[in-house]
């Protein structure tokens, strides 16, 4: 196995317990709330959808983050370079990102079927066919990509250039993840759409954006010292 | 073989490593001595290629190791504190250590872990200080890296804990010879185990030598204070007191036959310095505030 590789695989193991533990949360939380809903009233929306949309855009916000404040001098202690590190942490956050963006179309159609068990859906509910499913794939990957960026970027600024530098460097840091929620939204009938320009404008802007962060990303850590601490 | 020249490491206005220049040769054990802020781990910091050197090269085998791939495959750095993550167990640190290090034996890491008495299944969080120290410990010699570098790895130790871990030190190196580098403040504890010692201060190198050449660098002479005065004029003083009319001068540098024949004849012993004690004279300040190893420059 390459030095990446074996980083992107070390990464998945690592995150493994924890990825099961976010996701069965979520499940167990979008069932309950799903249920409350179906029992005191017609839902309108998806839970699903607006939970694990948003929530699994954070969530890999926070790995980005521990990516630099943990997982660097993990893997630069163990024999690797900051290249390589860097290459298996991009494998790593573009497979992680393509799983969530994926996983949230797919809980959206088990929870329709689910809801559907109980009786017709009702009227207002966002179904979802396949079509759609791909659509919401589509709008979810940009910003699950810009988070993950956002959170390394950011932490990167902190550990190069300690609290000063981190904080100007916040404001590039901050772009992909704005850019993404500003360009794709969710509305709570569950309908995808984007803001301001069309659906190829806005992924390509968002993947501009997002690929300059991780440009940033990079230039910020290829000579970083290896700290002691997370920052 | 590792060649550092001019090596300088800064840290905005703060030089930390001052234009070293130094020629380690592989397969030997040194010892690493400087006192506190003498630039010790900046100094192994750019030999792991954790840090780049701010002016200066250093290369190992020619080559600067710097994200140089196979040179940090086979180099492992401990330092004092662990660079490993705080809410894994033992277990799961020594795991990762086995599927990223080529050369890890994990049979010998899991017969360290039984020494150092640590249990597997605790957190990195939950460890005393000592504890970490043997984590450091296992993971720097079961990695069996060509390059292993220790910076104050017996941090919190207790003195069971540091016998056991100059034991299997001694053993490890015997059975898999390797270059290792001890940076260390225990200085008696260990200089046994060194084969040659590197003494920086201030970010610049004063001595790196065998430990035996060194060691008998030190010389203490003692007797009727005009007789010692009269013997060290025209040497290199490291320290002096006197207690009456008794004076004990540390001289820096060997006596041959005939200088100890001419002590022994004016009524002077002469008794050998031990490695820490030398170290002290040779970092500490002079009595006009000049450091003595200014004097040996």
């Amino acid at each position: 196995m390459t030095p990446r590789m074996l980083v992107a695989s070390g990464l998945f193991r690592n995150y493994r317990p924890v990825l099961l533990f976010f996701w069965s949360t979520m499940v167990l939380g979008a069932a309950i709330t799903g249920i409350v809903l179906r029992m005191v009233t017609e839902p309108t929306f998806s839970p699903w959808l607006m939970v694990a949309g948003s929530a699994s855009k954070y969530w890999l916000g926070a790995v980005g983050v521990m990516l630099v404040s943990t997982h660097l001098r993990q893997f630069v202690a163990n024999g690797f370079t900051r290249r390589d590190f860097m290459a298996g942490a991009a494998i790593f956050g573009l497979l992680a990102a393509a799983l969530f963006a994926l996983l949230v179309p797919v809980g959206h159609g088990i929870e329709q079927t689910l809801l559907s068990l109980g009786g017709p859906l009702p009227a207002d509910y966002g179904a979802i066919s396949v079509q759609d499913g791909l659509r919401e794939f589509g709008y979810q990957l940009p910003g699950e990509l810009a988070f993950l960026v956002t959170g390394a970027v950011a932490a990167a600024g902190f550990y190069r250039f300690g609290v000063g530098g981190g904080l100007l460097l916040l404001i590039p840091a901050l772009l992909p993840a704005a850019v993404a929620e500003g360009l794709f939204g969710i509305d709570s009938n569950a309908d995808i759409r984007t803001r301001f320009v069309p659906y190829a404008a806005a992924l390509l802007i968002s993947l501009v954006v997002t690929a300059l962060g991780a440009l940033l990303f990079q230039r910020e850590l290829r000579h970083v010292a290896i700290h002691r601490t997370a920052g | 073989m590792i060649s550092l020249r001019d090596l300088t490491v800064s840290y905005g206005d703060t030089i930390a490593v001052d234009g070293l220049t130094l020629d380690l040769a592989p397969g030997k054990i040194y010892g690493l001595l400087g006192r506190n802020g003498s630039g010790k781990t900046s100094l192994l910091s750019v030999l792991a290629a954790y840090r780049k050197a701010s002016g200066g090269t250093v290369a190992i085998g020619g080559v600067d190791p710097f994200e140089n791939a196979a040179l940090m495959r086979d180099t492992v750095f401990i330092r004092d504190s662990l660079d490993v993550s705080e809410q894994d167990r033992i277990c799961r640190v020594l795991e990762l250590a086995g599927r990223l290090r080529p050369c890890w034996d994990a049979g010998y890491a899991d017969r360290l872990v039984d020494v150092f008495e640590l249990h597997r299944r605790k957190r990195v969080s939950a460890l005393s200080r000592g504890q970490r120290s043997s984590l450091g410990v296992i993971l720097g010699l079961a990695a069996r890296a060509p390059l292993t570098i220790l910076d104050e790895a017996y941090l919190g130790m207790d003195a069971a804990a540091r016998k056991a871990f100059y034991r299997e030190l001694l053993a490890d190196y015997l059975a898999h010879p390797r270059t290792i580098i001890l940076s260390t403040h225990l200085i008696e504890e260990v200089a046994d185990l060194l084969e040659q010692v590197i003494v920086i201060d201030h970010g610049r190198l004063v001595v790196h030598e065998d430990t035996d050449t060194f060691r008998a660098r030190g010389v203490a002479v003692t007797g009727p204070a005009g007789a010692v005065e009269a013997f060290v004029a025209g040497r290199t003083v490291l320290s002096q007191q006197s207690l009456g009319g008794v004076r004990e001068a540390t001289l820096y540098g060997a006596l041959d036959d005939a200088d100890a024949a001419r002590a022994r004849a004016a009524g002077l012993t002469l008794a050998p310095v031990g490695v820490q004690d030398l170290f002290i004279h040779l970092t500490s300040g002079a009595d006009d505030g000049t450091r003595r190893t200014e004097a040996l420059r």
